[in-house]
């Protein structure tokens, strides 16, 4: 029986994979914090626009990475993407006209 | 990448359609949010600045975490990885649980400052909307339980792992909508 290849090791690829998530998570923390610290000494238009955008790019990095929808047909992955912009944009102009 | 390369939607396909469905409606209840406060921008003001924001930043912090757990539990399943997988599931379970605690605490200490659902409107989103998601929170806990539990008794291999993938996607949007819900509530003003 041949060795396995590396490229038929069931691990091969996937510590890429391991590592990726990871990384996805420590950026969904920091900028978690980068947004409350925004928010707490921004001025109102700042926090609204930095804030805002920064949960927006939170959400996809969750909907790509965690959910795993980067890999997967490209209408799923624009619907959340659009389920994502209509919701910051009436947000945004709700917050506007206030 | 090529179409005929990307991978089929992870899980069972029902539950992206609950998991749209429940995006709907979590996204109308934000506009309704946005929209009421621009009329009374004074009153939802004093309203966030009763709540206590370290609390909403230790729950998005330990949500962001879970949903991290569950996510790496797919992955470990799709090695084979069962007791990997099972573990991960656990960890996000005990998260979630955390999750739970900190917002019982932050209800009581609601309660105790006098707020309720017919004192005023910013009372009455803030304590629905986090009410309706902490109801989300619950379900996504009770099918993770089921599902590790399955794990753990050798329900799950990487070619037929269908459940923990469902369950994975149902956390992943619980997660999502309090990313939305965090700043809307607390933070932006």
């Amino acid at each position: 029986m041949s060795a396995p290849t590396v490229a038929t090791l069931p691990s091969q690829g996937l510590s890429g994979a391991r590592l990726r998530l990871t990384l996805v998570w420590l950026l969904l923390m920091l900028l978690t914090v980068a947004s409350v610290e925004l928010g707490a000494h921004g001025t109102a238009r700042q926090t609204l626009s930095g804030v805002l955008l920064l949960a927006l790019l939170k959400g996809q990095f969750l909907v790509d990475h965690f959910m795993g929808l980067r890999r997967v047909h490209r209408v799923w992955r624009a619907l959340m993407a659009a389920w994502l912009a209509t919701v910051g944009a009436l947000i945004a102009i709700a917050f506007l006209l206030a | 990448m090529r179409a005929q390369d990307r991978e089929a939607l992870p899980g069972d396909l029902a539950i992206w359609i609950f998991i749209f469905a429940e995006l709907l409606v979590f996204g109308i209840l934000f506009a309704v949010y946005a929209f009421a406060r621009s009329a009374h921008v004074a009153l939802f003001n004093q309203g966030q600045a009763l709540l206590d924001r370290r609390l909403g930043l230790a729950n998005t912090l330990v949500l962001i975490t879970s949903s991290y757990a569950v996510a790496r539990a797919t992955e470990a399943i799709h090695r084979d990885r069962v007791q990997a997988c099972g573990r991960w599931l656990l960890a996000a379970l005990l998260l979630g649980s955390l999750f739970v605690g900190i917002k019982c605490h932050e209800f009581a200490r609601d309660a105790q400052a006098g707020m309720n659902l017919s004192h005023d409107l910013f009372q009455m989103f803030y304590l629905s909307l986090t009410g309706f998601h902490f109801l989300h929170v619950v379900m996504g806990m009770a099918i993770l339980a089921a599902v590790a539990a399955k794990t753990f008794a050798g329900g799950y291999r990487a070619h037929d792992c269908t459940g923990v993938e469902t369950a994975g996607a149902w956390w992943h949007m619980v997660d999502l909508v309090w990313i939305i819900l965090f700043i809307l509530v607390y933070v932006l003003r």
